[in-house]
């Protein structure tokens, strides 16, 4: 999609409300696989827009408006997840609770299937290179060099998730032959 | 195996720390047609891993967007709360802040007021998107107006924890008007 991109970067509200339109739904189910659930997903998706739409006028043109978005949206994940991670912990302290356990419980583990919920227990970053490479379909080099790893640990973390995510694909392949 | 250009590419490109500072080239040209180049296996990797690989991500690949395909975001709301936070929020949380004439703030405020009563008629659960612009800027209104009385009478506006308290803030100053 070949985005009006003077229209974006002067702000124009239909070229705004079209880009949404456009791509909203793909940055929402990204968000939902990097934060853990829905409501998050949401709250890190407007923050990264408002984001975005604040800082238009710093966009270079070095890479697709989308994925330059894409990035600004990936980076509120990542706080949000901070946020939340500060929330939990402090929660725990105060109420001398165990550790909860991470992202399973969430109401998207529900809501969704079997490989989404295996990509949320993961950390936080083997969580981001399996649903850049899985989801956003970007490459393992593109993959390293946004998050500043070499290729060999991004091929690493993408191998151990493979054969996890492989022998998932398996089980609901004979679910489906019952 | 990284040619020329992916080369290029993956040396222009940083993770962006901050949003607008963000210098990085075009990430994912040609995925499609280069999904051979997708898996970049080590090099002692039979043939007939890589194939399996290859068909396994793809599966996973699908899976995973299938899983996902029921997740939607309301986009005539989206839209038109874009809109209305492309038009209203340079002018009021920019340059004039918390100076804009009073008479400028009440226009934008009953504005937020019909958004938030056409969010209302819409079925949860919706993407807040544009909605906490509005609540943000309404917020700084609302500060540099004191406006405090805790009175909400508007219907609750469903938002996100995070914009709970902007959102209060929201309806105390609606109601002002």
């Amino acid at each position: 999609m070949g985005e009006d991109i003077s229209r974006l970067l002067e702000g124009a509200p239909e070229a705004w409300g079209d880009f949404v339109q456009c791509h909203g739904e793909s940055l929402l189910r990204m968000a939902v696989l990097l934060v853990g659930d829905r409501d998050t997903a949401q709250d890190a998706l407007q923050e990264g827009l408002l984001a975005a739409y604040r800082a238009r006028q710093r966009f270079r043109g070095e890479a697709r408006f989308h994925t330059w978005v894409t990035a600004i949206v990936i980076n509120e994940c990542r706080k949000v997840n901070r946020l939340s991670a500060q929330r939990e912990r402090a929660e725990r302290i105060s109420a001398s609770m165990p550790e909860p356990a991470r992202r399973e419980d969430t109401s998207a583990s529900a809501e969704f299937g079997s490989l989404y919920n295996a990509i949320a227990s993961l950390g936080e970053q083997e969580r981001e290179i399996v649903t850049l490479y899985y989801f956003n379909d970007w490459k393992v080099s593109a993959i390293a060099t946004f998050l500043g790893l070499k290729e060999g640990t991004v091929k690493s973390h993408l191998a151990r998730a493979r054969n996890r995510l492989r022998s998932i694909l398996r089980r609901i392949g004979e679910g489906d032959d019952e | 195996m990284m040619s020329g250009d992916d080369t290029e590419r993956a040396e222009a490109a940083k993770a962006p720390e901050h949003a607008g500072h963000t210098k990085f080239t075009e990430l994912t040209d040609n995925a499609e047609s280069e999904a051979a180049e997708h898996i970049e296996a080590p090099e002692h990797a039979g043939h007939a891993q890589l194939m399996d690989d290859a068909e396994t991500d793809r599966l996973i690949g699908n899976r995973l967007k299938e899983e996902l395909a029921g997740l939607h975001v309301h986009g005539e709301w989206v839209s038109a709360v874009m809109r209305q936070m492309a038009d209203d929020v340079d002018r009021v949380s920019g340059a004039d802040g918390p100076s804009a004439p009073a008479s400028q703030a009440i226009l934008w405020l009953r504005r937020c007021q019909k958004i938030l009563n056409a969010e209302l008629e819409i079925p949860l659960p919706t993407i807040m998107t544009a909605g906490a612009a509005v609540a943000a800027t309404a917020l700084i209104v609302a500060t540099s107006w004191q406006i405090t009385a805790p009175q909400p009478s508007v219907h609750m506006w469903r938002v996100s924890e995070s914009h709970h308290g902007a959102a209060v803030i929201v309806q105390e100053v609606v109601i002002k008007l």
